[in-house]
């Protein structure tokens, strides 16, 4: 029975790297083998799905969509182009920012492909290089998915799983986040001045931005935005976010608070947006992902499978300090060349089994902090390593942009160094404090 | 420089795209945060050798541009500051911009005399003096119908929505499909972005096919061009197209095609195929269009050498 559960995995991680199947199929396929060799009943099947993260992502997903509808993402890039005033420094600052503050409530590949076109048609008018904004984009919404309990998948099956709190995320990750983010635009812009700095002593420049700006502004104009709608989505934005800050207070799950968000925004703009429609953008393959990989770790952990990985971390153990490195540095560069949902999803309750094993250890959190600090910031080492650097890639292609492996791998893995020595510091000082 | 200008002619048309550089020129001269009026003129000049040199060449951009150049070149010497170069540029650029609009005044009064009660006019160019046209002449309370040949999805979106919300009349017919209506039609209107030395129409993609079918049919085109349009030097033969590869999934079956699908931006038509060429000076046939276009190209030779550094 070990044997098949670990094969599955196995074969399962194997199939992910290469793409070469469906990621939703590979999951189901093996959820499917793993019924059908009775590793698991189809009663321990169905419990092993965890139906909170299904309901959180679910109702996200809605407030993803009608965010999209809105045009809320319209009005935002087009009031950053005029702020830019064309200036290549300012369109990768104020994008990168926007980008960052999105992904921290937004799920962050959508959030890539709601704003890439925009800063696209700027950057490519501008000189400034547009392979290096597509990359900083993808590396910023990565970087903001990783401060919150809802900005990223890995982070959402943690706190769901821990039963951590929106708050709790914040506090423990806002301080390393804060200094990646502000290490990481620096690095940016010491490596990349000569296609970022000001162009206001240029006419033909200044001359070309004004007129994409103009061009942006005209689209937009078009578009004939309903007032209603944006205010309303932005509103139950800030609802949503309130309601997890204040989570433990109200006493509901966060995946109530999540549907609760979704279907009330639904109910409000029922006359405006058409909830069939809605229905149709929700990423069901991607749920369908979860409850299959949610399956093949609950086989790993029915057969043990799980408290061997455990036993094996925990050797380290004798050494608290070495045993966080070993998770922020091995997950965080697994992270850069395989999908970082399964591998949460199969750490979280190997950390529980850790956890157990060293009771009375001081900071005992500080694993949850490392496994979601590695997981998500590890995703911008290479191209494959996180959703929203998959369909930037992709949406660039759309515009004449072809990044390849090493283009990304250039730019992304310094900054996941980066990224995860500040993030050993942050977890060293909490350690030694 | 070429692909935004491209991108804003395709989405405003050519008046709307040198209003455009007319605003953006005397924008960037006051975000300018040189002192140094020298260098200005330095960059001015970089520009406007860009804007020459646009793949294709905007005929009537080139011809206010290169004017603007000239003016402001004449008065060099008694700028001291920037501020005085910025206030004698936005003038300059107030007084072609009457110009414009004069001219293209001229062109709607001169159309707007050819439509007539029970007219059934197809319009198939995304041209704002056409529509110009249609709007006036449906204001003066003549009763005519207009006949929309669809295009590119957003410049028939923009005619669309442009008589729909002046209540005109209207039908749509995909451009491949006209020859079941044709017999209904009396009258062809399209817009022109320039006339080419080699007497070639430069309009929007399709307009070369709509030409081609009414003019067998001897139904009278007529063409809007104002001759600030044409273009003033040699033409080489060029189609400017866009090549892109596609994957297209068919239905929800696994085969997924992969075919090379090329874009033409624009269409050359011949002076000769259309009936009536409508410019600011009124209504001409083509022989007439072809001995104005010789001579002011004759007119121009030293503009030409001035602008171009090489006879073209």
């Amino acid at each position: 029975m070990i044997a098949i559960a670990v094969a599955t995995f196995l074969v399962s991680m194997i199939l992910l790297i290469f793409d070469w199947i469906d990621k939703t199929i590979i999951a189901l396929t093996g959820a499917l083998i793993l019924i059908l060799f009775k590793v698991l009943t189809w009663q321990e099947a169905i419990q092993s799905i965890d139906f909170e993260t299904i309901t959180l992502l679910l109702g996200l997903m809605f407030v993803v969509a009608i965010s999209q509808h809105s045009g809320i993402f319209s009005w935002l890039n087009v009031q950053i182009a005029k702020k830019s005033k064309g200036s290549p420094l300012a369109v990768f600052l104020l994008f990168s920012a926007l980008t960052f503050f999105a992904s921290t409530v937004l799920n962050n590949a959508t959030v890539v492909l709601l704003i890439i076109p925009v800063a696209l048609s700027l950057a490519s008018g501008l000189g400034l290089n547009s392979k290096l904004l597509v990359i900083g984009l993808a590396i910023f919404s990565n970087i903001g998915g990783t401060l919150t309990l809802i900005g990223d998948p890995p982070n959402t099956l943690i706190g769901v799983q821990a039963g951590l709190s929106f708050g709790e995320f914040v506090m423990n990750l806002a301080i390393p986040i804060v200094a990646i983010t502000i290490i990481i635009v620096g690095y940016f812009i010491a490596t990349n001045w000569s296609s970022l700095r000001p162009i206001s002593k240029n006419i033909p420049k200044l001359f070309v931005s004004n007129m994409i700006i103009q061009r942006i502004c005209y689209q937009y104009a078009a578009k004939k935005l309903d007032k209603f709608v944006i205010a309303t989505t932005c509103l139950a934005l800030f609802a949503t976010v309130v309601a997890f800050v204040f989570q433990p207070q109200l006493a509901l799950s966060v995946g109530v608070i999540g549907m609760a968000s979704g279907i009330f925004l639904s109910l409000i703009l029922s006359k405006k947006i058409q909830f069939l429609g809605l229905i149709k953008e929700v990423e069901w393959d991607s749920l369908l992902f979860f409850a299959g990989l949610f399956i093949q770790v609950g086989a790993l952990e029915k057969v043990g499978a799980l408290s061997m990985i455990a036993n094996f971390i925990a050797s380290f153990s004798g050494n608290y300090v070495v045993l966080l490195m070993v998770i922020v540095w091995g997950i965080g560069l697994a992270s850069s060349f395989i999908n970082n949902i399964p591998l949460i999803a199969l750490m979280i309750p190997v950390i529980f089994d850790i956890q157990s094993k060293l009771q009375g250890q001081p900071h005992l959190d500080l694993l949850w902090w490392a496994l979601a600090l590695g997981g998500c910031l590890g995703g911008n080492g290479t191209i494959i390593g996180s959703s929203s650097g998959i369909l930037a890639i992709d949406a660039a292609k759309k515009y004449g942009i072809k990044i390849s492996f090493m283009d990304f791998f250039k730019v992304g893995m310094p900054v996941t160094l980066i990224s995860l020595t500040v993030a050993s510091i942050y977890l060293l000082i909490r350690v030694y404090s | 420089m070429s692909e935004v200008f491209l991108n804003i002619e395709a989405d405003l048309g050519t008046t709307g795209l040198l209003m455009l550089v007319f605003d953006m020129i005397v924008k960037s001269a006051k975000d300018y945060k040189v002192q140094d009026v020298e260098k200005f003129y330095d960059q001015l000049q970089e520009l406007i050798c860009m804007v020459k040199n646009t793949k294709p060449r905007i005929g009537i951009v080139i011809y206010y541009l290169s004017e603007i150049w000239d003016q402001m070149r004449k008065q060099k010497a008694k700028f001291k500051t920037m501020g005085n170069v910025v206030a004698a540029l936005e003038e300059i650029v107030k007084e072609k911009i009457k110009e414009t609009e004069v001219d293209a005044n001229r062109l709607v009064e001169y159309g707007v005399d050819l439509v007539e009660d029970e007219d059934s006019i197809l319009v198939q160019s995304h041209s704002k003096v056409v529509l110009r046209i249609l709007e006036k002449a449906w204001q003066q309370g003549k009763k005519f119908r207009v006949v929309v040949a669809e295009q590119e999805l957003e410049k028939t979106k923009d005619n669309i929505q442009f008589l729909y919300e002046r209540k005109i009349p209207f039908t749509v017919v995909p451009e491949f499909m006209l020859s079941h209506i044709e017999h209904e039609i009396n009258k062809v209107f399209l817009g022109a972005l320039t006339l080419n030395n080699n007497y070639c129409f430069v309009t929007d993609a399709g307009t070369s096919s709509v030409v081609a079918e009414f003019h067998q049919e001897r139904i009278p085109i007529y063409m809007f061009v104002v001759t600030k349009k044409f273009s003033l030097w040699e033409n080489p033969i060029t189609h400017h197209t866009y090549k892109t590869v596609q994957k297209k999934i068919e239905k929800r079956t696994k085969d997924i095609l992969t075919y090379e699908r090329i874009k033409f931006s624009h269409d050359r038509v011949n002076l000769d195929s259309v009936d009536w060429v409508i410019t600011e000076k009124g209504k001409s046939i083509p022989k007439a269009v072809r001995k104005m276009y010789q001579e002011k190209f004759a007119e121009y030779q030293e503009w030409r050498k001035n602008h171009f550094c090489i006879e073209m």
